[in-house]
């Protein structure tokens, strides 16, 4: 070790550690380091995104041909906003690992005695996991185009397509934020995920048209929020889908909307009110 | 910050953690400038009163200051005159060392080039830059808490607080963190450490603090402590009991002090408060009787003895690397 000079002369004064500008710069310090946990660890990201690929083609291929005759048009186009919304869900054991790393007791240790601003925390959390969103859509876009997708209904519609889901991936974050914070052991909390994401995903319209469903299961499907989500999908990137007239099928666009903002409204208040529990 | 202001001062701090008082009644006063040694067993409640002024947690009653600042009401402003490091505060174990600290001098406030510039600098101080570019998850013990040490220094704080900063440590990595305290101190940084050896205190503080049921049971210098444990003594291990008594009567006459037996250590011990004279006396009155003897020596008590004198219980658990319920 080697000598130092006196630490007082250079003092750098005492930085601002409450204001906007403070939570900004944190959230933007926080935000880059989680993007390079992603990179230096990627096995659970790419787990997130290569399982619903993988099932999918498993699905579109394997029940292709049993699938034609229920309306559902090229069964593979079918599936591609299925795809879509099931990378969004699973995107959360990311989250709620991830949430539950930096709220470890160590960890938070460390950050609570800097004059930090510790909702940065969760602010950078989101932001990172939004970005990670967009790459994963990135990620999408070709295997649709290979699955014969073609964006039919024209930019717009895409465009709109692409703002849902990455709506729908926001609240689904506040979510995860929130799983993660109710179970601070980071394995616990990536794992709690996927037991609730399959029976989710699979108990939709996403899969099989409600009318291919024993009468008992169609409701259920037809009032899975992910149903309104992925019907939504459907009807803006171009895939055919047989019609129903069940309430949920025929408000697919509003609860769309609806849900990830009442998803929103409970979840980040419960969340950040879990935090401030937690870290004081 | 005038001079007269202590570094830390705490009165009547009382915390408890389901039914158990971790912290009953706590009193402190470290003047600005110096080492201070909080010794105890696991469980004393050392890492609490070090999480409380380190504004990490709420006592349930009395104050705590840290420059001047009270601790709860403005938590900020002692936040930014501090740095916390030691055993349990952690670095991200998937950054490289420079990324820490380029990381954590962001969030200290730092604009990006000083926050770079003063990466640098640590890791020139303590060592680090070759290691600079590996990812902390891969450092060994001694190099993950130099760079621990190193974060909580980014800030130049005030008052650096040091939770069982060589736990776990071997000796030679241990020399090491005791060199950069001592180096902090000359620049004048308080240090505020607290640690389960003696030895560790004896080194590094200018004052120790025996603390133990959350409540601080003795003040002053280690040598202080040690006075009042009986101070230095000598020791003669016998070969076999039966030379207890040849031995005892032989030093009974030779040294002025009081003599005792221990039979189970087949051991004879007298106060020696003078080291030189009384080893000197000794070994002339025993001069002759070497075949019985298996060992003279004078040494110091060590912790388990001050804490066993002051307390009149051993210290359960210390000197074992393994974590503490904390809180």
């Amino acid at each position: 070790m080697t000598a130092l000079a006196p630490t007082r002369t250079t003092d750098p004064g005492l930085p601002d550690t409450t204001g906007a500008g403070k939570t900004l710069t944190d959230t933007l310090v926080l935000t880059r380091r989680n993007l390079t946990h992603m990179l230096r660890a990627p096995f659970e990201p790419v787990i997130a995104i290569v399982m619903p690929v993988v099932m999918v083609l498993l699905f579109g291929f394997l029940f292709d041909e049993v699938m034609s005759g229920h309306g559902t048009g090229d069964y593979r186009a079918f599936l591609i906003p299925a795809m879509a919304a099931m990378v969004m869900v699973y995107g959360v054991a990311g989250t709620a690992s991830g949430i539950a790393r930096d709220t470890a007791r160590d960890v938070m240790s460390r950050f609570r005695s800097m004059p930090m601003s510790p909702v940065s925390l969760l602010t950078a959390r989101t932001a990172a996991d939004m970005v990670r969103a967009c790459l994963e859509v990135a990620v999408l876009i070709p295997v649709a185009l290979l699955l014969g997708w073609r964006a039919e209904n024209g930019g717009v519609d895409a465009a709109l397509a692409l703002g849902l889901l990455l709506l729908f991936r926001f609240s689904l974050v506040w979510a995860g934020v929130l799983m993660g914070l109710l179970m601070p052991d980071p394995d616990a909390a990536g794992m709690v995920v996927y037991p609730l994401a399959f029976p989710i995903t699979l108990l939709s319209t996403g899969f099989l048209p409600a009318k291919a469903m024993p009468s008992w299961m169609a409701p259920i499907a037809e009032w899975n929020p992910l149903s309104a989500v992925i019907s939504t999908l459907r009807s803006l990137l171009g895939a055919e889908a047989p019609s129903s007239d069940s309430w949920p099928a025929e408000h697919a666009g509003l609860l769309a909307v609806l849900i990830p903002v009442l998803l929103l409204t409970v979840c980040a208040p419960l969340a950040i009110r879990r935090f401030r529990t937690l870290s004081g | 910050m005038t001079r007269s202001t202590p570094a830390v001062r705490a009165e009547g701090l009382r915390k408890n953690h389901g039914g158990t008082a971790a912290l009953a009644g706590l009193d402190l006063e470290v003047p600005a400038g110096t080492v201070f040694g909080l010794l105890g067993p696991n469980g004393a409640g050392k890492t609490t009163t070090i999480r409380v002024l380190a504004t990490l947690l709420r006592p349930d009653s009395g104050y705590a200051e840290v420059c001047g600042h009270d601790v709860v009401r403005h938590a900020g402003r002692v936040r930014s005159r501090i740095g916390l490091t030691g055993q349990y505060a952690s670095v991200d174990e998937l950054l490289t060392g420079r990324e820490n600290l380029v990381m954590f001098a962001r969030l200290y406030g730092l604009a990006t080039p000083r926050a770079r510039a003063r990466a640098e600098e640590l890791l020139d101080r303590f060592d680090l830059t070759d290691a600079g570019d590996r990812r902390a998850g891969g450092y060994s013990g001694g190099m993950r808490r130099r760079l621990d040490l190193a974060v909580g220094l980014i800030q130049r704080p005030r008052v650096l607080f040091l939770d069982e900063p060589t736990t776990g440590l071997d000796p030679r990595s241990r020399l090491g963190v005791w060199g950069s305290v001592r180096d902090l101190v000359e620049a004048g940084t308080t240090v505020v450490l607290t640690t389960q050896y003696l030895e560790e205190a004896d080194r590094l503080a200018d004052r120790v603090a025996v603390i133990d049921h959350g409540r601080i049971i003795a003040e002053g210098t280690p040598d202080a402590l040690r006075a009042r444990v009986g101070g230095d003594r000598l020791d003669v291990i016998v070969r076999e009991p039966s030379d207890l008594t040849t031995v005892s009567d032989l030093l009974r006459t030779a040294l002025d002090t009081p003599i005792t037996v221990h039979r189970e250590e087949h051991r004879v011990s007298a106060a020696a408060p003078d080291r030189l004279s009384v080893l000197t006396l000794a070994v002339r009155a025993l001069d002759g009787e070497a075949a019985r003897i298996v060992d003279v020596g004078v040494r110091r008590p060590a912790l388990d003895e001050v804490f066993l004198s002051l307390t009149g219980h051993a210290p359960t658990g210390s000197g074992s690397p393994e974590r503490q319920p904390r809180s």
